[in-house]
């Protein structure tokens, strides 16, 4: 094999090298720059409520301008989080997302109970302790220590939306202590 | 000497370089088993979903972050007209279908930039609750880059494109099962451009 072709196929093992390793890395820096932007300003296992994006939203590209936001970095490194709201009666859904990106569990209308709708979001070894400490929330297992929870509430009409923002202002996403 | 550090250093800044660009150019035409395309339409059934894959996941993040997975939500994209051609913000289109029977579904216009479109009318989208259909069931709105009677969505106009989005959350399971023969609104440019 002559140099020159010894030399073009390192060159494209590398490439395809290089290649993975940026592929594999845009979502976990997109996510990383969200969560380094909310968390300078609100910190860690706290909830950020956003108004009804406008052209001046430049938060997460294509926001819906149907929807109210609210968002919180979850941190499990001090133990699990606890995750509620009380639903407004139009569509809501409280989402769970891995660093990657996944969208690995959502709480939606039909978890609601009472008017209350929650879960508690921890490690795998915390779902004995969780279940016993609430029996009316659900357990979930996260697949990495920390990600981002998404609220998204809709709002068919701004002109009367006071529910929708009062459930928005509800969404929860604190450290679960027991009875808290 | 010279020869001994430039030749490595060569092969691992051309190394670099077709490894970005080939991953960008991936990024942004990701493959997917489970693509579907509809008329001007596309969406993946894989979106927020464990089965994305790295190339689909790298694109969601890019161009819609935090994604719902399919049963939750199903995003439809065009970034053409009926007959293949790019939607430029200084045309008018008139987009026309029925709706489908989900929780809710709304049509939401971006710029080239993948966020919402300023204009003085602060119209981002139209949603089930305000764009009325007709006698025959169906609705109509006029993308377009000044102000049209009816349901006007402005594009912003400029040299530019833009991009609509289709958002079905809480899709009926008949239609979620029969994904690929759903009816989406048809998307046809009319009048000249601004």
């Amino acid at each position: 094999m002559s140099r020159w072709i010894k030399l073009a196929l390192v060159t494209l093992a590398l490439a395809a090298a290089f290649h993975v390793a940026i592929v594999e890395a845009v979502p976990f820096a997109i996510t990383t720059i969200f969560m380094r932007r909310i968390g300078a300003r609100l910190g860690t296992n706290r909830v950020l409520a956003s108004p009804l994006p406008t052209d001046k939203s430049r938060a997460v590209v294509k926001p819906s301008p149907d929807l109210l936001y609210a968002a919180c970095i979850y941190d499990l490194s001090s133990g699990p989080v606890r995750i509620a709201i009380r639903p407004p009666a139009s569509y809501w859904s409280l989402s769970l997302f891995a660093r990657n990106t996944d969208n690995f569990f959502k709480l939606s209308a039909e978890d609601a109970k009472d008017g209350r709708a929650e879960m508690i979001l921890g490690q795998a070894k915390d779902a004995g302790r969780a279940k016993s400490e609430y029996p009316n929330a659900r357990f979930v297992a996260a697949p990495g220590a920390s990600g981002v929870m998404l609220a998204r509430l809709l709002v068919l009409d701004p002109a009367h939306m006071e529910a929708e923002v009062a459930a928005q202002n509800s969404v929860q996403c604190v450290p679960a202590t027991k009875g808290g | 000497m010279m020869g001994r550090v430039l030749l490595p250093l060569s092969v691992l800044v051309v190394a670099l370089l077709l490894g970005a660009g080939s991953a960008w150019w991936m990024v942004m035409h990701p493959p997917t088993s489970h693509r579907l395309t509809i008329g001007p339409w596309r969406t993946s059934t894989d979106v927020g979903g464990e089965n994305a894959g790295m190339y689909l996941r790298a694109n969601i993040a890019v161009t819609g972050l935090f994604a719902l997975n399919t049963s939750e939500a199903v995003y439809f994209f065009a970034a053409t007209d009926d007959i293949g051609q790019p939607l430029r913000a200084a045309c008018s289109y008139a987009v026309a279908g029925k709706p489908v029977a989900a929780r809710w579904w709304s049509i939401t216009a971006y710029g080239d930039d993948n966020f919402l479109i300023p204009n003085p009318a602060n119209r981002f989208s139209f949603n089930m609750g305000n764009l009325e259909t007709g006698a025959d069931g169906t609705f109509e709105l006029i993308a377009a880059p000044t102000e049209q009677p009816g349901h006007w969505l402005p594009t912003g106009g400029g040299a530019g494109g833009f991009n609509l989005t289709f958002r079905i959350y809480n899709a009926a399971p008949e239609l979620l099962a029969n994904l690929a023969t759903i009816a989406l609104p048809s998307i046809r440019a009319i009048g000249s451009c601004a």
